[in-house]
Protein backbone atom coordinates (compact mmCIF):
# COMPACT_ATOMS: atom_id res chain seq x y z
CA UNK A 1 0.00 0.00 0.00
CA UNK A 2 1.39 3.28 -1.15
CA UNK A 3 -1.27 5.53 -1.43
CA UNK A 4 -4.22 6.12 1.38
CA UNK A 5 -7.24 8.32 0.24
CA UNK A 6 -8.82 8.56 3.59
CA UNK A 7 -12.30 9.55 4.42
CA UNK A 8 -11.52 13.14 1.89
CA UNK A 9 -14.34 15.42 1.14
CA UNK A 10 -13.52 19.21 -0.90
CA UNK A 11 -15.94 21.76 -0.92
CA UNK A 12 -15.27 24.57 -3.52
CA UNK A 13 -15.88 28.17 -1.45
CA UNK A 14 -18.80 28.93 -4.31
CA UNK A 15 -20.32 25.74 -4.35
CA UNK A 16 -22.79 24.13 -1.69
CA UNK A 17 -22.30 20.55 -2.40
CA UNK A 18 -19.29 18.40 -1.66
CA UNK A 19 -17.05 18.05 -5.34
CA UNK A 20 -15.85 14.82 -3.47
CA UNK A 21 -17.75 13.54 -0.25
CA UNK A 22 -15.78 11.08 2.36
CA UNK A 23 -13.87 9.26 -0.26
CA UNK A 24 -11.30 6.42 0.88
CA UNK A 25 -9.38 4.70 -1.57
CA UNK A 26 -6.19 2.60 -0.71
CA UNK A 27 -3.89 2.18 -3.65
CA UNK A 28 -0.90 -0.54 -3.90
CA UNK A 29 2.17 -0.31 -5.28
CA UNK A 30 2.86 -0.82 -9.14
CA UNK A 31 -0.81 -0.35 -9.65
CA UNK A 32 -2.69 1.48 -12.41
CA UNK A 33 -5.82 2.72 -11.48
CA UNK A 34 -8.46 4.40 -13.51
CA UNK A 35 -10.89 6.95 -12.17
CA UNK A 36 -13.95 7.18 -14.41
CA UNK A 37 -17.34 8.97 -14.17
CA UNK A 38 -19.53 11.26 -15.37
CA UNK A 39 -18.12 15.05 -15.44
CA UNK A 40 -18.45 16.79 -12.19
CA UNK A 41 -18.25 13.88 -10.05
CA UNK A 42 -14.48 14.82 -8.74
CA UNK A 43 -12.61 13.02 -10.12
CA UNK A 44 -10.30 15.44 -11.18
CA UNK A 45 -10.45 16.98 -8.15
CA UNK A 46 -9.58 14.22 -6.40
CA UNK A 47 -6.48 14.04 -8.74
CA UNK A 48 -5.58 17.43 -8.06
CA UNK A 49 -5.86 16.69 -4.31
CA UNK A 50 -3.53 13.62 -4.92
CA UNK A 51 -0.96 16.01 -6.33
CA UNK A 52 -1.53 18.48 -3.45
CA UNK A 53 -2.37 21.37 -5.73
CA UNK A 54 -5.93 21.58 -3.89
CA UNK A 55 -6.04 20.86 -0.45
CA UNK A 56 -8.90 18.42 1.23
CA UNK A 57 -11.83 20.42 3.64
CA UNK A 58 -11.32 16.96 5.31
CA UNK A 59 -9.81 13.99 5.67
CA UNK A 60 -6.10 13.42 4.66
CA UNK A 61 -4.03 11.78 2.10
CA UNK A 62 -0.82 9.78 2.94
CA UNK A 63 1.55 8.76 0.36
CA UNK A 64 3.91 5.67 1.99
CA UNK A 65 2.40 7.03 5.30
CA UNK A 66 3.36 10.67 5.03
CA UNK A 67 0.53 13.40 4.67
CA UNK A 68 0.08 15.25 1.69
CA UNK A 69 0.39 19.27 2.05
CA UNK A 70 1.48 20.25 -1.06
CA UNK A 71 2.61 19.73 -4.74
CA UNK A 72 5.91 17.93 -4.58
CA UNK A 73 8.31 15.67 -7.03
CA UNK A 74 6.99 12.45 -5.82
CA UNK A 75 3.82 12.60 -7.35
CA UNK A 76 4.10 14.13 -11.13
CA UNK A 77 1.02 14.91 -13.24
CA UNK A 78 0.51 14.76 -16.72
CA UNK A 79 -2.21 16.85 -17.80
CA UNK A 80 -4.33 17.11 -20.65
CA UNK A 81 -2.86 19.56 -22.39
CA UNK A 82 0.93 18.43 -22.51
CA UNK A 83 2.19 22.07 -20.74
CA UNK A 84 5.55 22.20 -21.88
CA UNK A 85 7.46 25.22 -21.62
CA UNK A 86 8.01 26.87 -24.72
CA UNK A 87 11.05 28.89 -24.17
CA UNK A 88 12.94 25.10 -23.38
CA UNK A 89 13.77 22.70 -26.16
CA UNK A 90 12.59 18.96 -25.91
CA UNK A 91 15.91 18.05 -24.01
CA UNK A 92 15.68 20.65 -21.44
CA UNK A 93 11.85 20.34 -20.77
CA UNK A 94 12.25 17.01 -19.93
CA UNK A 95 15.52 17.28 -17.40
CA UNK A 96 13.46 20.41 -15.98
CA UNK A 97 12.74 18.27 -12.87
CA UNK A 98 15.95 16.78 -12.47
CA UNK A 99 17.54 19.42 -12.63
CA UNK A 100 15.53 21.34 -9.47
CA UNK A 101 16.39 18.39 -7.95
CA UNK A 102 20.34 19.80 -8.15
CA UNK A 103 21.31 16.43 -10.08
CA UNK A 104 24.41 16.82 -12.36
CA UNK A 105 23.57 18.30 -16.11
CA UNK A 106 25.06 15.26 -17.68
CA UNK A 107 23.24 13.29 -15.48
CA UNK A 108 20.00 14.76 -15.98
CA UNK A 109 20.79 14.69 -20.06
CA UNK A 110 21.42 10.96 -19.63
CA UNK A 111 18.35 10.07 -17.85
CA UNK A 112 16.20 12.47 -20.28
CA UNK A 113 17.63 10.95 -23.64
CA UNK A 114 16.49 7.18 -22.35
CA UNK A 115 12.97 8.43 -21.89
CA UNK A 116 12.77 10.25 -24.71
CA UNK A 117 14.09 6.92 -26.22
CA UNK A 118 10.94 5.42 -24.82
CA UNK A 119 8.88 7.70 -26.13
CA UNK A 120 10.62 7.84 -29.90
CA UNK A 121 11.32 10.97 -29.50
CA UNK A 122 15.41 10.81 -29.69
CA UNK A 123 15.63 12.60 -32.82
CA UNK A 124 13.99 15.67 -31.74
CA UNK A 125 15.85 16.41 -28.71
CA UNK A 126 16.65 19.53 -29.66
CA UNK A 127 13.69 20.56 -31.16
CA UNK A 128 11.67 23.83 -29.88
CA UNK A 129 7.94 23.07 -28.41
CA UNK A 130 6.37 24.36 -31.12
CA UNK A 131 7.87 22.23 -33.86
CA UNK A 132 5.93 19.11 -32.67
CA UNK A 133 2.54 17.78 -33.48
CA UNK A 134 0.33 17.50 -30.60
CA UNK A 135 0.98 13.76 -29.94
CA UNK A 136 4.91 14.28 -29.87
CA UNK A 137 4.04 16.93 -27.47
CA UNK A 138 2.11 14.57 -25.21
CA UNK A 139 4.81 12.18 -25.60
CA UNK A 140 7.25 14.81 -24.01
CA UNK A 141 4.92 14.97 -21.29
CA UNK A 142 5.07 11.35 -20.88
CA UNK A 143 9.14 11.50 -20.79
CA UNK A 144 9.24 14.39 -18.45
CA UNK A 145 7.33 12.74 -16.00
CA UNK A 146 8.64 9.01 -16.05
CA UNK A 147 12.14 11.19 -15.92
CA UNK A 148 11.29 12.46 -12.35
CA UNK A 149 10.80 8.77 -11.34
CA UNK A 150 8.97 9.59 -8.77
CA UNK A 151 6.60 7.75 -6.61
CA UNK A 152 3.53 7.82 -8.04
CA UNK A 153 2.38 9.15 -11.86
CA UNK A 154 -0.88 11.07 -11.78
CA UNK A 155 -2.58 11.32 -15.15
CA UNK A 156 -5.39 13.70 -15.60
CA UNK A 157 -7.33 13.02 -19.00
CA UNK A 158 -3.98 12.84 -20.63
CA UNK A 159 -5.26 11.39 -24.49
CA UNK A 160 -8.16 13.73 -24.49
CA UNK A 161 -6.79 16.55 -26.55
CA UNK A 162 -5.39 14.39 -29.23
CA UNK A 163 -6.76 13.10 -32.55
CA UNK A 164 -8.25 9.08 -32.68
CA UNK A 165 -4.99 7.18 -34.48
CA UNK A 166 -2.84 9.61 -32.15
CA UNK A 167 -4.73 8.20 -28.91
CA UNK A 168 -4.36 4.71 -29.98
CA UNK A 169 -1.00 4.73 -30.96
CA UNK A 170 -0.09 6.68 -27.69
CA UNK A 171 -2.33 4.30 -25.78
CA UNK A 172 -0.25 1.11 -27.34
CA UNK A 173 3.02 2.76 -26.27
CA UNK A 174 1.91 4.00 -22.32
CA UNK A 175 0.68 0.54 -21.92
CA UNK A 176 4.07 -1.16 -22.98
CA UNK A 177 6.10 1.28 -20.99
CA UNK A 178 4.21 0.80 -17.84
CA UNK A 179 4.65 -3.35 -18.64
CA UNK A 180 8.07 -2.23 -18.33
CA UNK A 181 8.10 0.07 -15.62
CA UNK A 182 5.63 -0.79 -13.40
CA UNK A 183 4.64 2.17 -11.95
CA UNK A 184 1.72 3.07 -9.84
CA UNK A 185 -0.16 5.28 -12.03
CA UNK A 186 -3.26 7.06 -10.99
CA UNK A 187 -5.52 7.99 -14.06
CA UNK A 188 -8.80 10.49 -14.37
CA UNK A 189 -10.33 9.47 -17.69
CA UNK A 190 -14.06 10.25 -19.35
CA UNK A 191 -13.29 6.95 -21.52
CA UNK A 192 -14.49 3.38 -20.13
CA UNK A 193 -12.61 1.95 -22.80
CA UNK A 194 -9.24 3.94 -21.54
CA UNK A 195 -10.04 2.51 -18.41
CA UNK A 196 -10.22 -0.92 -19.30
CA UNK A 197 -7.51 -1.32 -21.26
CA UNK A 198 -5.00 -0.01 -18.51
CA UNK A 199 -6.91 -0.24 -15.14
CA UNK A 200 -5.51 -2.85 -12.83
CA UNK A 201 -8.88 -1.40 -10.71
CA UNK A 202 -11.21 0.73 -12.16
CA UNK A 203 -13.20 2.98 -9.85
CA UNK A 204 -16.56 4.44 -10.65
CA UNK A 205 -17.20 7.85 -9.43
CA UNK A 206 -20.67 9.44 -9.36
CA UNK A 207 -21.52 13.10 -9.34
CA UNK A 208 -23.51 15.62 -6.74
CA UNK A 209 -21.45 14.92 -4.42
CA UNK A 210 -18.69 13.29 -5.60
CA UNK A 211 -18.42 9.79 -4.57
CA UNK A 212 -17.24 6.20 -5.27
CA UNK A 213 -19.77 3.70 -6.42
CA UNK A 214 -18.34 0.87 -7.22
CA UNK A 215 -14.62 -0.21 -7.59
CA UNK A 216 -14.07 -2.60 -10.04
CA UNK A 217 -11.03 -5.17 -10.00
CA UNK A 218 -10.64 -5.53 -14.57
CA UNK A 219 -8.79 -9.56 -14.64
CA UNK A 220 -7.92 -9.33 -18.36
CA UNK A 221 -4.78 -10.24 -19.33
CA UNK A 222 -2.47 -7.93 -20.91
CA UNK A 223 -2.13 -6.69 -23.58
CA UNK A 224 -5.71 -6.44 -23.89
CA UNK A 225 -6.92 -6.09 -27.36
CA UNK A 226 -10.24 -3.59 -27.24
CA UNK A 227 -12.07 -6.01 -29.80
CA UNK A 228 -11.76 -9.26 -27.85
CA UNK A 229 -15.32 -10.61 -26.19
CA UNK A 230 -14.29 -10.03 -22.70
CA UNK A 231 -13.32 -6.83 -23.11
CA UNK A 232 -16.54 -5.85 -24.58
CA UNK A 233 -18.74 -7.62 -22.32
CA UNK A 234 -16.61 -5.87 -19.46
CA UNK A 235 -17.18 -2.24 -21.43
CA UNK A 236 -21.04 -3.17 -21.34
CA UNK A 237 -21.18 -3.95 -17.45
CA UNK A 238 -19.44 -0.24 -17.08
CA UNK A 239 -21.09 1.42 -19.45
CA UNK A 240 -23.88 0.77 -18.00
CA UNK A 241 -22.87 1.56 -14.48
CA UNK A 242 -21.59 5.16 -15.71
CA UNK A 243 -24.80 5.55 -17.92
CA UNK A 244 -26.72 5.04 -14.40
CA UNK A 245 -24.90 7.55 -12.61
CA UNK A 246 -24.96 10.28 -15.31
CA UNK A 247 -28.34 9.97 -15.47
CA UNK A 248 -28.63 10.04 -11.52
CA UNK A 249 -26.78 13.11 -11.61
CA UNK A 250 -29.04 14.70 -14.27
CA UNK A 251 -31.87 14.05 -12.15
CA UNK A 252 -30.16 15.64 -8.84
CA UNK A 253 -29.18 18.57 -11.29
CA UNK A 254 -32.16 19.26 -12.78
CA UNK A 255 -35.21 17.47 -10.93
CA UNK A 256 -38.35 17.53 -12.06
CA UNK A 257 -38.24 19.73 -14.78
CA UNK B 1 7.45 32.63 -54.88
CA UNK B 2 11.61 31.89 -54.84
CA UNK B 3 13.50 33.50 -52.47
CA UNK B 4 15.54 35.58 -55.07
CA UNK B 5 12.37 36.92 -56.57
CA UNK B 6 10.96 37.67 -52.74
CA UNK B 7 14.38 39.92 -51.94
CA UNK B 8 13.98 41.67 -55.27
CA UNK B 9 10.50 42.53 -54.46
CA UNK B 10 11.49 43.49 -51.33
CA UNK B 11 13.72 45.93 -52.41
CA UNK B 12 11.70 47.52 -55.36
CA UNK B 13 9.17 48.09 -52.21
CA UNK B 14 11.86 49.92 -50.34
CA UNK B 15 12.57 51.83 -53.72
CA UNK B 16 8.83 52.44 -54.13
CA UNK B 17 8.67 53.64 -50.43
CA UNK B 18 11.74 56.19 -50.94
CA UNK B 19 10.05 57.53 -53.78
CA UNK B 20 6.87 58.01 -52.59
CA UNK B 21 8.43 60.20 -49.97
CA UNK B 22 10.80 62.06 -52.25
CA UNK B 23 7.65 62.88 -54.26
CA UNK B 24 6.24 64.22 -50.78
CA UNK B 25 9.30 66.14 -50.09
CA UNK B 26 9.13 67.63 -54.12
CA UNK B 27 5.63 68.65 -53.56
CA UNK B 28 6.08 70.31 -49.96
CA UNK B 29 8.96 72.23 -51.47
CA UNK B 30 6.93 73.65 -53.96
CA UNK B 31 3.74 74.38 -51.91
CA UNK B 32 6.54 76.53 -49.99
CA UNK B 33 7.70 78.45 -53.08
CA UNK B 34 3.88 79.23 -54.76
CA UNK B 35 2.61 80.18 -51.19
CA UNK B 36 6.13 82.26 -49.85
CA UNK B 37 7.07 83.25 -52.96
CA UNK B 38 4.42 83.98 -55.55
CA UNK B 39 1.43 84.20 -53.51
CA UNK B 40 2.93 86.04 -50.10
CA UNK B 41 0.27 84.43 -48.15
CA UNK B 42 2.35 82.79 -46.08
CA UNK B 43 5.46 84.44 -43.96
CA UNK B 44 8.56 82.20 -44.95
CA UNK B 45 9.72 82.54 -40.92
CA UNK B 46 6.66 80.46 -40.13
CA UNK B 47 6.68 77.74 -42.96
CA UNK B 48 9.49 75.25 -42.81
CA UNK B 49 11.09 73.93 -46.41
CA UNK B 50 12.81 71.03 -46.94
CA UNK B 51 15.98 72.82 -48.22
CA UNK B 52 16.01 75.13 -45.03
CA UNK B 53 15.73 72.09 -42.72
CA UNK B 54 18.93 70.57 -44.88
CA UNK B 55 20.44 73.73 -44.18
CA UNK B 56 19.41 73.76 -40.37
CA UNK B 57 20.98 70.02 -40.00
CA UNK B 58 24.10 71.13 -41.95
CA UNK B 59 24.62 74.21 -40.08
CA UNK B 60 24.03 72.45 -36.95
CA UNK B 61 26.37 69.55 -37.85
CA UNK B 62 29.11 71.46 -38.44
CA UNK B 63 28.93 73.70 -35.35
CA UNK B 64 28.69 70.64 -33.38
CA UNK B 65 25.41 71.69 -31.76
CA UNK B 66 23.12 68.94 -33.40
CA UNK B 67 25.68 66.37 -32.01
CA UNK B 68 25.71 67.73 -28.72
CA UNK B 69 22.49 67.67 -28.28
CA UNK B 70 21.81 64.06 -29.39
CA UNK B 71 24.16 62.89 -26.79
CA UNK B 72 23.11 65.01 -24.10
CA UNK B 73 19.37 63.66 -24.76
CA UNK B 74 20.89 60.20 -25.36
CA UNK B 75 22.16 59.81 -22.53
CA UNK B 76 19.40 60.86 -20.16
CA UNK B 77 17.14 58.49 -21.97
CA UNK B 78 19.49 55.50 -21.17
CA UNK B 79 19.64 56.59 -17.76
CA UNK B 80 15.95 57.53 -17.52
CA UNK B 81 15.07 54.25 -19.19
CA UNK B 82 17.08 52.44 -17.24
CA UNK B 83 15.72 53.60 -14.10
CA UNK B 84 12.10 53.39 -15.46
CA UNK B 85 13.21 49.64 -16.21
CA UNK B 86 14.36 48.65 -12.62
CA UNK B 87 11.55 50.45 -10.60
CA UNK B 88 8.64 49.20 -13.14
CA UNK B 89 10.03 45.89 -12.97
CA UNK B 90 10.82 45.58 -9.14
CA UNK B 91 7.20 47.11 -8.31
CA UNK B 92 5.66 45.13 -11.04
CA UNK B 93 6.87 41.93 -8.84
CA UNK B 94 6.03 43.45 -5.73
CA UNK B 95 2.25 44.25 -7.11
CA UNK B 96 1.82 40.39 -8.73
CA UNK B 97 3.29 38.76 -5.40
CA UNK B 98 1.99 41.69 -2.98
CA UNK B 99 -1.06 41.13 -0.56
CA UNK B 100 -3.84 40.47 -3.37
CA UNK B 101 -6.28 43.12 -1.48
CA UNK B 102 -3.51 46.11 -1.66
CA UNK B 103 -2.75 45.14 -5.40
CA UNK B 104 -6.37 45.09 -6.02
CA UNK B 105 -6.60 48.50 -4.91
CA UNK B 106 -3.43 50.10 -5.95
CA UNK B 107 -3.97 49.02 -9.56
CA UNK B 108 -6.64 51.43 -10.72
CA UNK B 109 -4.81 54.74 -8.84
CA UNK B 110 -1.54 53.49 -10.67
CA UNK B 111 -3.47 53.27 -14.07
CA UNK B 112 -4.69 57.05 -13.27
CA UNK B 113 -1.25 58.38 -12.88
CA UNK B 114 -0.02 56.45 -15.96
CA UNK B 115 -2.55 58.43 -17.95
CA UNK B 116 -0.91 61.95 -16.48
CA UNK B 117 0.89 63.55 -19.34
CA UNK B 118 4.54 63.61 -18.33
CA UNK B 119 4.60 67.31 -18.75
CA UNK B 120 2.33 67.69 -15.73
CA UNK B 121 5.50 66.28 -13.59
CA UNK B 122 7.33 68.88 -14.56
CA UNK B 123 6.56 71.88 -12.00
CA UNK B 124 6.71 69.15 -9.29
CA UNK B 125 10.15 68.35 -10.29
CA UNK B 126 10.99 72.05 -10.81
CA UNK B 127 9.97 72.52 -7.16
CA UNK B 128 11.32 69.81 -6.15
CA UNK B 129 14.90 69.62 -7.70
CA UNK B 130 15.69 72.91 -9.32
CA UNK B 131 16.00 73.14 -13.48
CA UNK B 132 18.51 70.65 -13.65
CA UNK B 133 19.20 66.78 -14.72
CA UNK B 134 17.51 65.63 -11.67
CA UNK B 135 14.11 67.30 -12.56
CA UNK B 136 14.57 66.08 -16.11
CA UNK B 137 15.32 62.26 -15.15
CA UNK B 138 12.54 62.51 -12.51
CA UNK B 139 10.10 63.28 -15.32
CA UNK B 140 11.15 60.37 -17.26
CA UNK B 141 11.08 58.16 -14.37
CA UNK B 142 7.28 59.50 -14.03
CA UNK B 143 6.18 59.06 -17.65
CA UNK B 144 7.09 55.53 -18.05
CA UNK B 145 8.00 53.49 -14.78
CA UNK B 146 4.23 53.12 -14.00
CA UNK B 147 3.99 52.27 -17.66
CA UNK B 148 6.30 49.40 -16.80
CA UNK B 149 4.97 48.52 -13.83
CA UNK B 150 1.54 47.74 -14.96
CA UNK B 151 2.73 45.89 -18.06
CA UNK B 152 5.24 43.02 -15.58
CA UNK B 153 2.47 42.98 -12.78
CA UNK B 154 -0.01 41.68 -15.91
CA UNK B 155 2.59 39.60 -17.39
CA UNK B 156 2.96 38.24 -14.55
CA UNK B 157 -0.73 37.39 -13.56
CA UNK B 158 -1.45 36.06 -17.24
CA UNK B 159 1.49 33.08 -17.45
CA UNK B 160 -0.37 30.34 -17.97
CA UNK B 161 -1.49 28.85 -14.82
CA UNK B 162 -1.17 25.32 -16.11
CA UNK B 163 2.00 26.23 -16.73
CA UNK B 164 2.91 26.80 -13.11
CA UNK B 165 0.99 23.90 -11.58
CA UNK B 166 3.04 21.70 -13.96
CA UNK B 167 6.11 22.88 -12.63
CA UNK B 168 5.18 23.19 -9.21
CA UNK B 169 4.46 19.18 -9.33
CA UNK B 170 7.86 18.66 -10.29
CA UNK B 171 9.29 20.45 -7.38
CA UNK B 172 9.58 24.10 -8.11
CA UNK B 173 8.04 26.53 -5.90
CA UNK B 174 9.12 29.82 -4.53
CA UNK B 175 11.89 31.49 -5.48
CA UNK B 176 12.63 28.96 -8.26
CA UNK B 177 8.96 29.12 -9.46
CA UNK B 178 9.85 32.43 -10.13
CA UNK B 179 13.08 32.41 -11.87
CA UNK B 180 12.53 29.58 -14.04
CA UNK B 181 8.84 29.84 -14.98
CA UNK B 182 7.21 33.15 -14.33
CA UNK B 183 10.00 35.56 -15.83
CA UNK B 184 10.40 32.96 -18.73
CA UNK B 185 7.28 32.54 -19.39
CA UNK B 186 6.07 36.80 -18.87
CA UNK B 187 9.14 37.50 -20.84
CA UNK B 188 7.36 38.20 -24.46
CA UNK B 189 4.88 40.30 -22.25
CA UNK B 190 7.65 42.02 -20.54
CA UNK B 191 9.79 43.36 -23.23
CA UNK B 192 6.61 44.30 -25.10
CA UNK B 193 5.66 46.22 -21.80
CA UNK B 194 9.71 47.53 -22.30
CA UNK B 195 9.11 49.20 -25.40
CA UNK B 196 5.91 50.64 -24.21
CA UNK B 197 8.07 52.09 -21.44
CA UNK B 198 10.88 53.21 -23.66
CA UNK B 199 8.13 55.24 -26.13
CA UNK B 200 6.95 56.78 -22.45
CA UNK B 201 10.36 57.58 -21.68
CA UNK B 202 11.17 59.18 -24.99
CA UNK B 203 8.19 61.54 -25.26
CA UNK B 204 8.55 62.45 -21.23
CA UNK B 205 12.02 63.22 -21.83
CA UNK B 206 11.46 65.72 -24.74
CA UNK B 207 8.53 67.44 -22.24
CA UNK B 208 10.84 67.62 -19.80
CA UNK B 209 14.03 69.16 -21.85
CA UNK B 210 11.75 71.50 -23.93
CA UNK B 211 10.70 73.06 -20.18
CA UNK B 212 14.15 73.32 -18.90
CA UNK B 213 17.59 74.95 -20.30
CA UNK B 214 20.06 72.31 -20.39
CA UNK B 215 21.56 70.93 -23.88
CA UNK B 216 19.34 68.64 -25.47
CA UNK B 217 17.42 67.82 -28.25
CA UNK B 218 14.32 69.56 -26.36
CA UNK B 219 15.84 72.65 -25.98
CA UNK B 220 16.95 72.98 -29.38
CA UNK B 221 13.49 73.07 -29.95
CA UNK B 222 12.78 75.63 -28.21
CA UNK B 223 16.25 77.74 -29.31
CA UNK B 224 14.59 77.12 -32.64
CA UNK B 225 11.48 79.68 -31.27
CA UNK B 226 13.65 81.72 -29.86
CA UNK B 227 15.69 82.45 -32.90
CA UNK B 228 12.53 82.54 -34.82
CA UNK B 229 13.95 79.97 -37.37
CA UNK B 230 11.59 77.66 -38.25
CA UNK B 231 13.71 75.01 -40.42
CA UNK B 232 15.56 74.30 -37.13
CA UNK B 233 12.23 73.33 -35.02
CA UNK B 234 11.48 71.27 -37.64
CA UNK B 235 14.79 69.44 -37.85
CA UNK B 236 15.01 68.53 -34.15
CA UNK B 237 11.32 67.26 -34.42
CA UNK B 238 12.82 65.14 -36.96
CA UNK B 239 15.42 63.73 -35.41
CA UNK B 240 13.57 63.08 -32.46
CA UNK B 241 11.24 60.81 -34.43
CA UNK B 242 13.79 59.52 -35.88
CA UNK B 243 16.16 58.55 -32.93
CA UNK B 244 12.92 56.87 -31.23
CA UNK B 245 11.88 54.57 -34.01
CA UNK B 246 15.75 53.37 -34.71
CA UNK B 247 15.61 52.86 -30.45
CA UNK B 248 11.78 51.17 -30.79
CA UNK B 249 13.01 49.10 -34.38
CA UNK B 250 16.52 48.91 -34.09
CA UNK B 251 16.76 47.55 -30.63
CA UNK B 252 13.92 46.61 -28.70
CA UNK B 253 12.02 44.89 -31.57
CA UNK B 254 14.55 43.11 -32.47
CA UNK B 255 14.71 41.59 -29.09
CA UNK B 256 10.99 41.14 -29.14
CA UNK B 257 11.49 39.48 -32.56
CA UNK B 258 13.87 36.91 -31.45
CA UNK B 259 12.19 35.93 -28.83
CA UNK B 260 8.83 35.30 -30.08
CA UNK B 261 10.60 33.43 -32.74
CA UNK B 262 12.20 31.28 -30.95
CA UNK B 263 8.81 30.33 -29.00
CA UNK B 264 7.09 29.72 -32.96
CA UNK B 265 4.66 32.98 -31.77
Amino acid sequence: MILEIDRVSKRFDNSDKEAVNNVSLTINEGEFICLVGPSGCGKSTLLNMIAGLERPTAGEIRLAGEKITGPGADRVVMFQDAALFPWLNVLDNVTFGLRLMKKDKVECNRIAMNYLKMVKLTKFAHYRVHELSGGMKQRVALARALAMDSAILLMDEPFSALDKQTINKLRDEVAQIWEETRKTIVMVTHSVEEALFFGDRVVVMSAHPGEIREILTIDLPRPRPIDSASFVSYRKTILEEVRKEVDRSEQAEFGGQ
Amino acid sequence: MNKRSLVVSKASNTGKTLLFYLVLIVIWEVAYLIGTQWLGVWKSYAFPEPLGVLRAGMRMAADGSLWYAVAYSGIRAAVGFLLSAIIGIGFGIILSVGKKNIAHYLRPFLMGIQTLPSVCWVPFAILWFGLDEQAIIFVVIMGASFSITLSVDSAIRNVNPLLIRAARTMGAEGRTLYTKVIVPAGLPAFIAGLRQGWSFAWRALMAGEVMSSTIGLGHSLMMGRDLADINQVMLVMLVIVLLGIIIDRGVISQVETKVLKSRGL
